[in-house]
């Protein structure tokens, strides 16, 4: 428990450093989101509107300091600011739609991913030298190592546009209604179920190798030998003993993948026009959207720091060891 | 005389690599009689431990065995499927591995590993499996309630003593142990082997003790059997054994070993050491290191014989 806090208070101070970065960083930037909204209206607006652009985007409110203080408190309520690029929407609604998209597209891809991938190599290690671990890694690997824009190009001009088995882009077809029936879910998975083949067919074979390479050396273990020489049915040895272990280091990966998951699906929605967060973090980026892209920022590090502090706890849970030395 | 419990005749284990293959056991007879405790001794690489996982037949590839039979209580233990295998693991032969420490997995509590064992060979409940689990563990002196604990929580003796109650759960009629005392310190050596003698002689069940502590062995088993370069070069009564070695391969190795009873004798090492199996020397292969080797030595196998009654050396000069 004691142990828990700690690693509580670790992300805290993490996460105080992240939004701090994250204030800084954009001001650095040439430019200011007052004149690039000027510029949006294309002369349209008086001079005179920028000083009070300014001054509603709180660009004008004392030194940088105060700035920062009146950013800190904000931050603590949820409270982001107003969009520029979609004026007027507040940020932390905007970033809430695309956050939905991106945590069910990216998230299950990421989940996906890891099941298969891991259960792959348990095969391939359980049955060394079989086809499963002859062709398997090589060809994964292989697809892995192709550019992820290019594969994700590649599949959307193949089955998307030349068969025409998937739709071309977007979460949903224009012309349906949001809601829980069955008719509009079925859309959805249409929808994501390109985007999401191409993000695990790019990462199954790291998933796949790590765990067959890890298998190898704990089924030579002496642990596994006696499981079998106790007379324990093969699937009992490969799960309960094998597998078990073999699945520690890969579960440091998969917290980091999933912490990656909400920033690193950029590509994705962009070959996809995926109404989610890496398209949103463009569209911000073109914009000069300093309130979004600070939003963005911060959902993403936080997102990983959560990420890690359940690895924590899920290593708690899977290995006694850590429990331990914990306390 | 009465039958033997195990009845291992012309095995031969073969480790097959891309530079050819190497025999770690070769030609091996061998009989554990019910009730006894013998003795394997040999250097590393002499092919015992090989020999204890051929006997489950857990040998993981390259390791094959290429030839022999294995009888026990009537069966050929070679002939089995793998299904008769995993009913016979354990429930009849049970074993006691090198290392306590990575032979106890590491992720889940020691009692989940006496009770899937319990489970996997009789249809009992999991409290009842349990609560057999903590008795077990108090057979060997650890308190019934350690069985929530996990293996590193555990002290280098107590893993062991683990692993012996983990190899009694199903009361088999024979427990291998695997160097069982190797990596614990000379006092807690001595009372785990008490142990293991005590509870033998509760439970009736044989065991297969392989060490490559020739004094231990000695003073622990009923009968020794001494391997060298994967051949059995002499099995006989440990008491005849201690005192009037036939072999010169065993002569060797007790006059390395300092006594501390009886007369003062001037230590000796056997010169040279031991060779690769991968290319052995012809004939015997103790020849080139044996002080009484001569031309026939190098030319041709010596047989087997009856030096005296139970008493066997590979040995034309055994006497």
């Amino acid at each position: 428990m004691r142990y828990l806090l700690k690693r509580l208070g670790f992300y805290l101070v993490a996460a105080w450093a992240a939004v701090t970065i994250n204030f800084f960083l954009p001001r650095l930037m040439p430019g200011d989101p007052a004149t690039a909204l000027f510029a949006r209206f294309k002369g349209k607006l008086a001079p005179e509107a920028i000083d009070a652009l300014r001054a509603t985007f709180g660009l004008t409110e004392g030194p940088l300091w105060s700035q920062y203080l009146t950013y800190l408190s904000h931050v603590l309520r949820g409270e982001m600011g107003v969009s520029i690029a979609y004026f007027p929407a507040p940020v932390s609604q905007v970033i809430g739609t695309a956050l939905g998209w991106t945590l069910f597209l990216a998230g299950s891809a990421v989940v996906l991913s890891f099941a298969i991938g891991s259960l792959l190599g348990v095969a391939a290690a359980w049955w060394r030298r079989g086809w499963v671990d002859t062709w398997l890694p090589s060809a994964l690997v292989f697809a892995g190592s192709l550019p992820y824009f290019w594969l994700a190009m590649a599949a959307l001009y193949l089955f998307g546009f030349q068969l025409g088995w998937f739709p071309l882009g977007h979460a949903y077809a224009d012309d349906s209604v949001p809601g829980w029936n069955l008719a509009f879910v079925v859309d959805v998975l249409r929808h994501a179920a390109l985007p999401m083949l191409t993000i695990v067919i790019a990462t199954l074979g790291g998933w796949l190798l790590s765990m067959r390479n890890t298998m190898i050396s704990v089924l030579g273990s002496d642990y596994v030998n006696l499981a079998r020489a106790k007379g324990l049915s093969p699937a009992r040895v490969v799960l309960r003993y094998a597998a078990r272990n073999a699945l520690l280091p890969s579960v440091t990966s998969f917290g980091m993948a999933l912490g990656f998951v909400l920033g690193g699906s950029l590509l994705t929605e962009i070959v996809f026009s995926y109404p989610g967060q890496g398209y949103l973090l463009v569209q911000a980026v073109r914009n000069q959207d300093y309130p979004l892209m600070q939003g963005i920022f911060l959902v993403i590090t936080l997102a990983v720091l959560a990420a890690n502090w359940m690895v924590d706890l899920v290593y708690l849970w899977l290995d006694a060891r850590t429990r331990d030395s914990a306390s | 005389m009465p039958e033997p419990l195990l009845s291992i005749r012309d095995l031969c284990v073969d480790y097959i690599t891309a530079r050819g293959s190497v025999r770690a056991v070769d030609s091996l007879n061998l009989d554990v009689m019910p009730g006894e405790i013998l003795g394997i001794a040999g250097e590393s690489g002499s092919g015992k431990s090989t020999l204890a996982q051929a006997l489950l037949r857990t040998l993981p590839p390259p390791a094959v065995i290429s030839r022999g039979s294995v009888r026990f209580e009537g069966r050929d233990l070679l002939e089995l499927n793998e299904a008769e295998l995993q009913k016979l693991r354990w429930k009849r032969i049970s074993m006691v591995f090198q290392s306590a420490m990575d032979a106890l997995n590491p992720v889940t509590t020691i009692g989940e590993q006496i009770t899937d064992a319990i489970r996997a060979h009789e249809n009992v409940t999991q409290a009842v499996a349990d609560c057999r689990a903590g008795e077990l563990l108090e057979r060997v002196g650890i308190a019934g309630d350690r069985r929530r604990s996990f293996a590193h929580q555990l002290s280098g003796g107590m893993r062991q003593r683990v692993g012996i109650a983990l190899a009694l759960a199903l009361e088999p009629s024979l427990v291998i142990l695997d160097e069982p005392t190797t990596a614990l310190d000379v006092v807690v050596q001595r009372d785990i082997l008490e142990q293991i003698r005590e509870l033998q002689r509760q439970l009736g069940f044989a065991v297969m003790f392989i060490t490559h502590d020739l004094a231990r062995m000695l003073e622990f088993s009923d009968r020794v059997a001494v391997f060298y370069a994967a051949r059995l070069a002499e099995v006989g009564p440990s008491k005849d054994m201690t005192t009037n070695p036939s072999h010169p391969y065993t002569k060797g190795l007790l006059k390395a070993f300092p006594r501390v009873h009886g007369v003062r004798e001037e230590l000796a090492s056997i010169p040279g050491s031991p060779p690769s199996l991968q290319n052995p020397p012809s004939g015997c292969r103790f020849h080139p290191r044996c002080g009484q080797a001569v031309a026939a030595c190098a030319a041709s196998t010596p047989e087997v014989r009856e030096v005296r009654p139970g008493h066997w050396a590979a040995c034309p000069f055994a006497v």
